[in-house]
């Protein structure tokens, strides 16, 4: 559905889009992660004919995509990453409004009109104006507008930021939603958890690059690291810690403030391993836990920086 | 029609801020209409009459025969003579002048030593015109007397005198009087730029706003049709408050607004400045980097434009520094061509050149600020 090929985007000496690759199938959610300025919103803009580029190809349904490309922006929403509302009109207005920019009819756009109204969960508010709205609220009233349409495919640049965390998983589930209903997503954000949730692909963008694609669990299974086992309030001497090192799967260990952090690669017994260390050394420690990697991990091991860095 | 429609449906948002200025313009308009047509010196030369009340305490032939006189001159009441009367008359401003002839005035009338006596308001000095055509009247009787007419005839060759008065030499052909309408046409620039500067600009940066501006780029109406539809709507909201206030013109002066020759120039130029209100708005909108701003720049710039381009202050009365700096103002163009369009009631043709000038410089101020806006609005992408 959507072919970004070999996408350079420079603004003066500043790489932006650093020959970018992405391939988007039809019906998928498709998630855009990476760092803030790693060129998630420049890659949007450029797939909407926003921003010229510099070099590159961009395919939605198969066309070339041009500033006057109409026919595929006509199927095309988007919600962009800050609230773009007029904050004259009212909610119903502003939906209405922005529904009129792709449907003519009066009385389709009135059917349209109430089932994004309903979608998003805005029928108490549909008479107030954007100011009178809370943050969650206005988020939900900037993703109507983006769908009232119904698009054959979302783009959602960062839905969800400054959100509280009941609305964010309302407009989570709403994704997966429209999602079932036959709309193809692409869902940019920089907070891991949610594209694990709800995202069926992942692009990992770093620097304008593409640096890892895949679903979740291949994403995952390209790292070495298969599990984080994290023991707080242990004591250890350097020695203790060399011999911990060498406990088999261990490949990195941290020791601060009293917390060590193992990082082993996937395989059985890891934590049995280490349990049993502690108690033959008769090493005294408090809360232990193991996690299974994240896209954080994955980020982290791919870039060597943390994704929210 | 979508984006025209957002563009009327925010304008009807501002309904209320815009009937404000409206009931403003109104005001002060009909307030400073009464107040100039008051008799302040700053009306032109024109002849005039005097109301008097006359009270003939003689009752002869002499003093009838004034009283006729004076009636050919002034609007004159014969009045019984009660002086509780005559003050209240007085005092209710019914008379200008009351003139008392006094009992044995046709028997001292020949001998010169006839007087009369006049009342009038206080802050006039009317009564020393009316002394002296009273004076000028006794004395030409006498005149013709001693040359040999009868007192009949005499009192005729003076009638004939009278009645071949001089008359005022009206040469702008509107006997000396500025239409009533011409207060209400030299208070629309404010009006007009404070309205369409205020919801025009308003809405021209509600468009302009990066997110809203991508979003509606990124949708399936041409960036073609947009600008065609904006400009409409920027049109059609100009030609509504324009329309409003031609409107208020001809409820309040209909009448003389329709008799005068000169309809179709005050019309034109009126329209003239509701464009340069529009340009103005437009380059307003593009400038404001918040909502606020909008407001901020349009209230200084319509009250500074009002008050140094002649619609709060006549032209007239600004001294010459200011009325120089004052024609780098387009509003100060209006104003000219209004001026010249109240004082003359046939338009000479050295004159409609001038008026033509006049609305030819405010269409040049329009394309300045159009090409203003063109460039900042650039930039601004080119910063970007």
């Amino acid at each position: 559905m959507v072919k970004v090929e070999n996408l350079v985007k420079r603004y003066g000496n500043f790489v932006a889009l650093d020959h970018l690759e992405l391939k988007i199938n039809e019906g998928e959610v498709f998630g855009l992660l990476g760092p803030n300025g790693s060129g998630k919103t420049t890659a949007i803009s450029c797939m909407l004919a926003l921003l010229k580029y510099d070099k590159g190809n961009i395919e939605i349904f198969g066309e070339k995509i041009k500033p006057g490309s109409y026919n595929i922006k006509r199927q095309i929403g988007i919600v962009p990453q800050n609230v773009a509302v007029f904050e004259e009109l009212s909610v119903i207005e502003n939906i209405d409004y922005f529904c009129g920019l792709y449907i003519r009819s009066k009385a389709e756009r009135k059917k349209l009109v109430n089932e994004a109204i309903g979608f998003t969960g805005l029928e108490k508010y549909t008479k107030m104006r954007p100011k009178q709205l809370s943050g969650g609220l206005l988020r939900r009233l900037n993703i109507a507008c983006g769908i009232v349409h119904k698009p054959r495919l979302v783009i959602m640049d960062e839905p969800t930021v400054a959100v509280d965390p009941q609305s964010r998983n309302k407009i989570l589930e709403g994704i997966q939603e429209l999602n079932k209903n036959g709309s193809t997503i692409i869902y940019t954000s920089h907070y891991m958890e949610e594209v694990e949730q709800i995202c069926t692909r992942i692009a990992i963008i770093d620097g304008g690059r593409c640096i890892a694609n895949g679903t979740k669990e291949e994403l995952k299974s390209m790292i070495k690291t298969g599990e984080t086992i994290t023991v707080e309030n242990v004591f250890i001497s350097e020695k203790q810690l060399s011999e911990i090192k060498e406990i088999q799967n261990v490949f990195e260990l941290q020791y601060e403030d009293n917390v060590l952090v193992l990082r082993c690669t996937s395989a059985k017994h890891n934590l049995i391993r280490l349990m049993n260390y502690l108690q033959d050394n008769d090493i005294s420690f408090g809360r232990v836990f193991s996690e299974l990697p994240t896209l954080n991990d994955v980020f982290l091991e791919i870039t060597g920086k943390k994704l929210r860095d | 029609m979508t984006v025209f429609k957002c563009y009327m449906k925010i304008t009807k948002k501002n309904i209320g801020m815009i009937l404000m200025y409206f009931a403003i313009f109104a005001v002060i308009s009909t307030v400073m209409f009464y107040v100039s047509s008051g008799d302040n010196g700053n009306s032109q030369f024109k002849s005039s009459k005097l109301a008097a009340g006359i009270v003939d305490n003689d009752k002869s032939g002499v003093s009838e025969k004034l009283a006729e006189y004076l009636s050919k001159l002034h609007d004159t009441d014969m009045l019984e003579n009660d002086i509780d009367v005559l003050q209240e008359k007085m005092y209710y401003y019914k008379y200008d002048i009351i003139i008392q002839i006094p009992e044995g005035f046709s028997e001292k009338f020949l001998s010169g030593d006839a007087r009369v006596s006049v009342t009038q308001k206080p802050g006039s000095y009317s009564y020393m015109y009316v002394e002296s055509q009273i004076n000028d009247f006794i004395n030409r009787i006498i005149k013709y007397n001693i040359a040999g007419y009868t007192m009949e005839e005499s009192f005729e060759k003076v009638q004939d005198v009278k009645e071949s008065k001089v008359t005022l030499v009206d040469v702008n052909g509107n006997g000396g009087e500025m239409p009533g309408f011409a207060f209400l046409f030299q208070y629309f620039p404010y009006t007009s730029i404070a309205i369409l500067g205020n919801v025009l600009g308003l809405i021209v940066y509600s468009f302009r706003k990066r997110e809203v501006k991508n979003r509606i780029a990124a949708s399936a109406v041409s960036l073609r049709r947009q600008s065609v539809e904006a400009f409409l709507a920027f049109i059609v909201i100009g030609v509504i408050i324009w329309a409003a206030f031609l409107a208020l013109v001809f409820i309040m002066k209909g009448k003389e607004l329709l008799n005068n020759a000169n309809m179709f120039y005050y019309i034109l130029n009126s329209f003239t400045v509701m464009a340069l209100s529009l340009s103005i708005a437009f380059f307003t909108g593009i400038l404001a980097k918040k909502p606020d701003m909008v407001n901020m720049i349009i209230t200084p710039v319509s009250l500074f434009m009002s008050f140094l381009g002649g619609v709060f202050v006549p032209l007239n009365i600004l001294n010459g520094t200011v009325r120089k700096a004052a024609r780098f103002i387009p509003v100060y163009w209006y104003e000219d061509v209004n001026n010249k369009l109240s004082e003359y009631a046939e338009i000479p043709a050295d004159v409609i050149k001038e008026i033509w000038g006049g609305i030819g410089i405010q269409v040049l101020y329009i394309l300045m600020f159009i090409a203003l806006t063109l460039a900042v609005s650039r930039y601004q992408v080119q910063e970007k």
